[in-house]
């Protein structure tokens, strides 16, 4: 079983969809965001105002859809699944912690308390010892008869913390959480989210406060909708991981004057860039990174390539990034096969919908197997090519290489995909 | 600050208008009632003092309405302009200059609408007096011209003098909580029912009390419409007008404190089932805040077929009792619509909490259907009930004709109608753009 519970793969996110009509170029809330959330995550995402901190979060947490790019949260894709679907997951495996609280003024602490707990039909005593329970570890005990508008600010957000705990979710979703405390119930606040987590809560969280994000095992800096550095805490204690933090943060003015060539590299004091180890995909859960491949002396698709990842071929040197921001370099000369297939997406091109079909490609080497998902479109061939250059074993049930062959320009071979595998179609 | 009034006026064209519409639609029905409250007291009538009474009380009651109505839109106004008030206080400007900026706005609409609603008056007179003839009622509004024009102007400048009064109130708590104004933190701050039952302390008890009175007001909502609905006690006006008001109370009880009531009794039953659980409170938050409408329309409808009843008379009270019933109900429906609207506002971020929380789009529409069915049966159906009892008898003993009472119901019922298909499809699009947009659950985004 994966430790994954949430997985995006190059998602980006346009508000206005008719920006581009406007203006003539799209203005990205969120920019070729690649995210990992594993089991006891506690994630801090930090940016200033505008980098698309709240929207990430509103993607990770089924409340908003990217505008490209997918997202898989507990293995499903949620742009595969229906708006009610999204719901009871929500309410089975999510929970919320918003700024303002967001408590509902005309039910009492304890109905906003059990306001999830009730669609799952459970018994009235359970109900309430659960409330009971949660109130008392976050010393609510005395309001729970009260209205909101009775209740001081810590008290309200201490009660949305119950909210989102009363059904025990998996993930909880924290949105600056502690923007309307004073300090001293922000510390109360971080103190009872660091105990969920070490009782295997996974908790994603928004804010502006290194301070707050030194409470968390990672922080993720946002810049203009993109990733500019991660840094793990590892053993540091929260006083160094603060000090790696408020380095990222005091960069960041400099950060995009400077950083325009190369981007921030993560803090962590350990390696850099480090190898990544596949271990056989039977035995281990191998993300399937989303990229563009850019083959040495062949002209690649800006267009594409500005919101990918892209994956260098340098003679038989390949380099790319995968999921987790590590860099990933292997010899092309280890592969024993590749394995070629398709997928097909459903896309929502404004009041036009139509299946765009992606290649998936396993590189099989002895370490284990390289996934990818090739973003290419035309130039792909030169790819294939590059295959049998290299004497490496093509394995290609699909007929796509014939189909590129036969049908050279990507919309009729799209037409082509989509007349001969339907089973793709019907599968979604 | 003329030139920002222009530019803001500019701006929010389409919302002034609106606003120049609705002031100029009530200017024209005041004038009406005032012409027909006119052409009343001139009539050398031979009638006795109770019926005259009755009479002159129809147009009267709704004259009411009307001024309640301009302080309903009074209220929208500013409601809609508190966040720019709260910006030009923060700017450096004094409450007394922002209550200038509310009387060149506003006054300046309301003159446009006097005499916008002037015309529009002297045409629904005419109107009315074409279709009386039509009917074969053979019979005339006949209104002093300068009278009614006077008390028309009269009228206009005690309405504009009290809404002032109004909004000066509206003012002073912009100036107090202008943080909270400025940051959209105006939270509710009315308990919207009592806590005893379903408390979760030491304190919990039955409420006696409540449950008797409450028993009570059933019993004698049932008792005295019954009563009213029957010839035993009409040859005692004055017991008949007692019993009238008690059982208008125990309507206004009923809608109130009932529903408040069974929810804090059968809380722990209803927390099994999330749909009645959601729709009963928020139908107590809906008639929380539409208190004051609800009340005024289930006390005065019943009241003017009441005073129909008090009247006693066919032919002069026919006349009357079609145009201000019509009136009656449109500005009544207009009172709906404009506190719904500022509902709707209020309410959008709770359907978005609850669907962040797990509730599907289609859960979230039942409960809203439901909440607004209970709206329909307590605040709507009830004194439909109460006008259908006593226009069977006020037809049987010929206080009005059949045809006119079935229509005036049938209205009732038409608009009524319309009205709740209004608020189904606003609050089902409300919820289809929370679920579509997370800017509801997030600040500023």
């Amino acid at each position: 079983m994966s430790n994954i519970l949430i997985e995006a793969n190059n998602i980006s996110k346009i508000y206005d969809q008719d920006i581009f009509l406007k203006r003539g170029k799209n203005i990205y809330a969120l920019n070729n965001v690649n995210f990992q959330l594993q089991k006891g995550d506690f994630i801090c995402i930090m940016g200033p105002s505008g980098s698309g901190k709240s929207t990430l979060l509103n993607c990770l947490s089924t409340l908003d859809q990217p505008s490209r790019g997918d997202i898989q949260i507990f293995n499903q894709y949620i742009s595969q699944m229906h708006k009610n679907d999204l719901c009871e997951f929500r309410y089975q495996k999510l929970g919320f912690v918003f700024q303002n609280h967001n408590l509902i003024p005309y039910l009492s602490i304890y109905d906003n308390i059990a306001a999830p707990i009730i669609l799952g039909n459970q018994k009235s005593q359970d109900i309430e010892n659960r409330i009971k329970i949660l109130a008392k570890d976050l010393e609510i005990e005395s309001i729970l008869d009260k209205f909101p508008h009775e209740c001081s600010g810590g008290e309200c957000q201490r009660t949305a913390i119950a909210r989102a705990l009363v059904n025990e979710p998996e993930i909880l979703f924290c949105d600056e959480p502690t923007g309307n405390l004073d300090s001293k119930n922000s510390h109360k606040l971080l103190t009872i989210l660091s105990h969920l987590n070490q009782r295997d809560t996974t908790i994603v969280l928004v804010t502006h406060d290194p301070m707050i994000a030194s409470y968390g095992k990672t922080m993720m800096y946002l810049y203009d909708g993109g990733i500019k550095a991660v840094v793990q805490r590892n053993q540091a204690t929260q006083r160094e991981f603060l000090d790696q933090i408020n380095q990222v943060v005091h960069q960041d003015t400099l950060l995009y004057e400077f950083d325009q060539t190369s981007p921030l590299q993560s803090t962590n004091p350990a390696p850099t860039t480090k190898k990544i180890k596949v271990d056989n995909q039977d035995k281990a859960f191998i993300s399937r990174q989303t990229v563009y491949m850019v083959l040495d002396g062949f002209k690649s698709d800006e267009n594409i390539l500005k919101n990918s990842t892209p994956l260098y071929i340098h003679g038989t040197h390949i380099s790319y990034q995968n999921v987790h921001h590590d860099d990933i370099e292997f010899d092309f000369k280890d592969i024993q096969e590749v394995r070629m297939d398709l997928t097909a997406q459903f896309v929502i091109f404004g009041i036009y919908s139509e299946y765009v079909f992606h290649i998936l490609l396993d590189c099989v080497s002895p370490q284990g197997t390289y996934k990818l998902k090739v973003k290419n479109k035309d130039d792909f061939i030169h790819i294939i090519d590059y295959f049998h250059q290299n004497h490496v074993k093509v394995i290609d049930p699909r007929h796509i290489e014939e189909a590129y062959h036969q049908y050279p320009d990507d919309y009729s071979r799209q037409k082509y995909y989509k007349r001969t595998h339907k089973d793709l179609l019907k599968k979604k | 600050m003329l030139t920002f009034i222009k530019k803001i006026v500019i701006h929010q064209k389409k919302d002034y208008l609106l606003l120049l519409s609705i002031l100029t639609l009530i200017a024209s029905f005041e004038f009406c009632f005032i012409a027909m409250y006119d052409h009343l007291s001139r009539l050398d009538l031979k009638i006795d003092w109770m019926t005259f009474r009755a009479i002159a009380f129809i147009p009267f009651l709704t004259l009411m309405i009307a001024v309640v109505l301009s302080v309903f839109v009074a209220k929208y106004f500013i409601q809609n302009k508190k966040h720019e008030f709260s910006m030009l206080l923060l700017f450096g400007r004094k409450p007394k200059d922002l209550f200038l900026y509310l009387i060149i706005q506003y006054g300046i609409m309301s003159l446009i609408a006097f005499f916008l609603g002037f015309i529009l008056g002297i045409l629904i007179m005419k109107g009315i007096n074409i279709y009386l003839i039509h009917i074969h009622m053979n019979y005339i509004f006949q209104y002093h011209f300068l009278n009614t024009f006077f008390l028309y102007t009269f009228f206009l400048i005690f309405t504009v003098i009290f809404i002032l009064a109004i909004s000066a109130q509206q003012f002073t708590e912009i100036d107090t909580h202008i943080i909270e104004t400025i940051n959209h933190k105006n939270m509710q701050k009315v308990t919207p029912y009592m806590i005893s039952m379903s408390r979760h302390d030491q304190k919990r008890k039955v409420p006696t009390g409540q449950i008797i009175s409450s028993l009570f007001t059933l019993h004698i909502f049932f008792y005295s419409l019954y009563a009213l609905a029957t010839d035993s006690l009409f040859e005692n006006k004055f017991i008949y007008f007692a019993l009238f008001l008690i059982s208008i109370a125990s309507i206004a009880s009923i809608i109130n404190t009932f529903i408040p009531l069974l929810f804090d009794l059968f809380h722990s039953t209803l927390l099994h089932h999330p749909l009645l659980f959601n729709s009963i409170s928020s139908f107590i938050d809906l008639t929380n805040q539409l208190v004051s409408i609800a009340n005024i329309h289930s006390i005065v409808l019943p009241t003017m077929f009441i005073l129909v009843l008090m009247s006693g008379d066919m032919s002069y009270i026919t006349p009357f009792i079609i145009p201000c019933f019509i009136m009656m109900l449109i500005m009544l429906l207009l009172c709906f619509i404009i506190k719904y609207s500022l509902y709707i506002k209020s309410i959008m971020h709770i359907y978005a909490t609850q669907y962040a929380l797990g509730y599907s789009p289609s859960k979230l529409f039942q409960i809203s259907i439901f909440k607004n069915l209970l709206f329909l049966i307590l605040v709507i159906f009830i004194p439909f009930v109460y006008i259908y009892s006593l226009g069977d008898y006020i037809i049987t003993h010929q206080f009005l004709t059949s045809q006119v009472m079935y229509s005036l119901e049938c209205l009732y019922l038409v608009l009524y109608t319309l009205l709740m298909i209004y608020i189904i499809l606003k609050e089902r699009h409300c919820i289809k753009e929370v679920i579509n947009n997370v800017k509801y659950l997030n600040r500023g985004e």
